[in-house]
């Protein structure tokens, strides 16, 4: 049997199936899509090349959407027979996993812009580059901390600036795979997230990740990192 | 050297074989200068030991990724150089099928295995208690200092460095063509 996904762009519910399809009713629950880059793969170059951001985007991401669709399918099915054993099983592998990798990748997309709209571009004042001060003295101190802390990341994983709901401050949180910042710090909200997986940097930089950290900060969208900083904190 | 290929490109192997593989070894000699580990002659030894030692896990980290890599590298031979139907004795053909199915079903079910696979690390035939098994390991673990009875066979590298210039985000391509390199 075959299952046909309409059109990929912003629209939230599937259409429904063709003819012979096997036993279960389908009522196909929202579904998560690959979204948009504002970018094309092409404008993040040489810092992040083409060829790494149309692999990255439109094959690693689209795989953790698909995957994250299956799994919350096969959620909804277990949860139809009342098998709550299966259900945990799957948000605790499948869903952490692919869910954690969809969002994660979503968020990355908007914290990297080309040159020509601002990426790489510091602030001269703003809320968040004067609390970052606070905190690690300068916003050069920050990078060296942060990409020290990206760099020593074992295997695959990322690395991230969130604002702590808790202590309403910033910190850098490391974290493994695709797991999300808020399975560590339940009330935080990431300001920036960097992929230190080696499809995110193998191709230009081989296994040289520190490289890749130096230079990745040349397209890092501080306007959109100030809008998740500012809608977190607590005056 | 393109004698891999086309499991592995040139470019692939030249990045993997040397810069990572072979860079590994000058890692571990400096991290292991002026300590005991230095006049171990094996890899094997190295990774035993340290594993025990928790003071010892940078030198653990780098002597397991040799492992890995060295179990990797020493069982890939030029494309259908090797033919699993004349290589596999009976014995082996009865345990695939018994704990697998066959050899076909084994390499579907070694392929769920790696479509499954979350992060970096390898994915291993292993021998425990007489049995076969696929075993997933992840980061720089390695199979045969978990337990005293596993006797590693054959892995595959499921660090993204190993198919991500070949073969991009497609691992089912990476397994379906290791079989066509594997030392049988």
């Amino acid at each position: 049997s075959l299952l046909f996904f309409s059109s990929m762009q912003n629209i939230s519910k599937t259409v429904s199936i063709c003819r012979n399809v096997s036993t279960r009713s389908v009522s196909l629950a929202a579904k998560h899509t690959l979204p948009d880059l504002s970018y094309d793969y092409g404008e993040l170059a040489p810092y992040i090349g083409a060829r790494i951001m149309e692999l990255h985007h439109s094959k690693h991401h689209q795989t953790y959407v698909n995957n994250y669709n299956a799994a919350l399918d096969q959620i909804a099915e277990a949860q139809e027979k009342g098998d709550t054993e299966t259900v945990a099983k799957i948000e605790g592998s499948a869903v952490r996993f692919n869910g954690g990798g969809h969002h994660n990748h979503t968020l990355f997309w908007k914290v990297l812009a080309p040159k020509k709209s601002g990426g790489g571009e510091i602030p001269e004042s703003s809320k968040l580059v004067s609390d970052i001060s606070s905190e690690w003295g300068s916003v050069k101190k920050f990078q060296e901390t942060f990409n020290a802390r990206a760099a020593g990341v074992q295997g695959s994983g990322w690395c991230w600036l969130i604002h702590n709901g808790e202590t309403n401050k910033l910190e850098i949180l490391t974290t493994p795979n695709q797991d999300q910042p808020k399975l560590y710090v339940k009330d935080c909200t990431p300001v920036l997230g960097i992929d230190v997986w080696e499809h995110a940097y193998y191709l230009d930089y081989e296994n040289r990740r520190p490289d890749y950290l130096k230079n990745i900060w040349e397209v890092v969208n501080w306007k959109q990192m100030e809008e998740f900083h500012s809608s977190a904190v607590k005056e | 050297m393109d004698c891999l290929y086309p499991f592995m490109s040139e470019k692939s192997f030249e990045q993997h074989f040397h810069h990572i593989y072979l860079e590994g070894y000058k890692k571990l000699n400096g991290l292991v200068q002026a300590t005991p580990y230095a006049d171990f002659g094996e890899i094997h030894r190295v990774v035993h030991l340290s594993s025990s030692h928790l003071g010892d896990i940078e030198i653990f980290n780098a002597a397991a990724d040799i492992r890995n890599h060295q179990v990797f590298f020493d069982t890939l031979v030029p494309w259908d150089f090797v033919d699993p139907d004349k290589a596999l004795g009976r014995m082996t053909r009865r345990e695939l099928f018994v704990q697998f199915g066959g050899l076909e079903a084994f390499k579907i079910e070694f392929l769920k295995h790696a479509k499954k696979f979350k992060g970096s690390g390898w994915l291993w035939l292993i021998n425990r208690n007489s049995h076969l098994e696929i075993m997933s390991v992840y980061n720089n673990a390695t199979p045969e200092v978990l337990e005293e009875r596993i006797v590693p066979i054959f892995c595959l590298d499921m660090w993204e460095h190993s198919y991500v210039e070949d073969y991009g985000a497609d691992v089912e391509a990476y397994v379906d063509a290791f079989w066509h390199s594997l030392n049988w």
